[in-house]
């Protein structure tokens, strides 16, 4: 089924068999920026729901490793969606009707997006992302750029204080069903987070319920 | 805390333990910051870079970062925080509250003490001088580390406390940090990795 938001993650990086060597996708200015727009904008709206899995991957410059994190992730349109974390601990967060909700070690924890900016930014953001609903925010400038096998968004934060929390915010989007299938988002620090989404499935019933963390 | 009375008998006790940096691999807590109604949530990785320099981040669990701290012997330098965390006080209390809980000495510990706690489950109470204040170190038997509590004045007037408990071979698994002047509280959990 051709989707529109979320499609499954494809990898960026091709291993060289004999230098063992990863050689960067190369991307070039996308040539009709209209038309993929027009399409991506199509293939969102038939999305209404989604699960996949998602690998998280946390770099910082003074750790030697990756901070690797892997868990599931659900999306109903318009705005809820649920993060369980599997590896390496045990979490779930929830956005639902305007509450974060979190259980964490056991406890439930549950806040107003409204009263915390903060959450709300990131939840805004990260669902944003995920829904490839951004092209319209006019909150970022962006820059369209094309390879043979994917579309790559780059979005710089116009105003001072988002780029107070990302410098630049990446969207790979795949040419098969114009899904975001990578998000990157970049610090000023150097520092930066990858998300990947595979095994998506697309519009299958989730009841609200399956969004409340208990 | 006044009515810690000195001991005369044993005069000292145990020495601080590293429960935490006996290498230099990182360490990752579930934690959870909870002020006046507010909170944040996330990952706080901790890394003793040198014998001068320990690391502290602390982010979302979306990789968002909400602060980064180099911490070192009575200094500090903010790399990156979010504007609501961005206070000078702010920031003077969140690295006071985390080498207290890393037992990272960012001043001086000096003039050891033992001190007898009408608290029964303290079995050995350790007061240092630390600056113009003072840190109580409280151990059950078997020398684990129960809490720490910071004090200040004549009267040793606590200013906030950090309870250690849940230990899986040694080591504190969770770790909580309450503050006794105003509204905050720290709570961490220890993620094997």
């Amino acid at each position: 089924m051709k989707g529109n938001n979320f499609i499954i993650g494809m990898s960026l990086l091709v291993l060289l068999l004999v230098s063992m060597k990863l050689q960067q996708e190369t991307f070039k200015p996308m040539k009709d920026v209209a038309g993929f727009k027009t399409k991506m904008t199509e293939a969102n709206k038939k999305i209404n729901t989604l699960k996949c899995n998602f690998v998280q991957e946390k770099n910082l410059s003074f750790m030697a490793e990756k901070v690797i994190s892997k868990g599931n992730m659900k999306y109903k349109k318009p705005d809820m969606m649920r993060l369980d974390y599997v590896t390496p601990f045990q979490y779930s967060m929830s956005l639902y009707k305007g509450k974060v909700m979190i259980k964490d070690n056991g406890k439930v924890s549950k806040f107003d997006t409204k009263s915390n900016k903060l959450f709300k930014y990131i939840n805004d953001l990260m669902i944003n992302a995920v829904q490839g609903n951004v092209l319209d925010n006019p909150d970022f400038k962006f820059t369209y750029k094309e390879s043979e096998k994917n579309f790559l968004i780059e979005m710089d934060p116009i105003q001072a204080t988002m780029k107070e929390y990302v410098s630049k915010v990446k969207l790979t989007v795949s040419r098969t069903d114009y899904a975001v299938t990578k998000v990157e988002m970049n610090e000023s620090s150097g520092d930066y987070t990858i998300i990947t989404f595979t095994n998506r499935v697309y519009n299958t019933v989730l009841a609200d319920e399956e969004f409340v963390v208990k | 805390m006044s009515s810690y009375k000195t001991s005369t008998e044993p005069t000292s006790g145990p020495e601080v333990p590293e429960l935490y940096f006996k290498d230099d691999s990182a360490h990752f807590f579930r934690t959870t910051v909870n002020t006046y109604g507010k909170s944040l949530s996330g990952l706080l990785i901790t890394k003793k870079v040198n014998d001068d320099t320990l690391k502290v981040t602390f982010m979302s669990d979306m990789g968002l970062k909400f602060f980064d701290l180099e911490i070192y012997k009575g200094s500090y330098q903010l790399i990156y925080c979010i504007p609501q965390l961005k206070s000078e006080a702010v920031m003077n209390t969140l690295v006071g509250d985390m080498s207290t809980f890393l037992l990272w000495p960012y001043l001086e510990r000096k003039n050891q003490v033992l001190v007898v706690s009408p608290d029964k489950h303290e079995k050995a109470v350790v007061r240092y001088s630390y600056g113009d204040d003072f840190l109580f170190y409280a151990y059950e038997t078997n020398n684990r580390l129960r809490k720490i509590t910071y004090a200040y004045g004549k009267k040793y007037k606590k200013k906030y406390e950090v309870s250690y408990d849940e230990y899986n071979e040694a080591i504190p698994q969770h770790a909580l940090i309450k503050h006794k002047k105003f509204k905050l509280m720290i709570e961490l959990n220890l993620i094997e990795r």
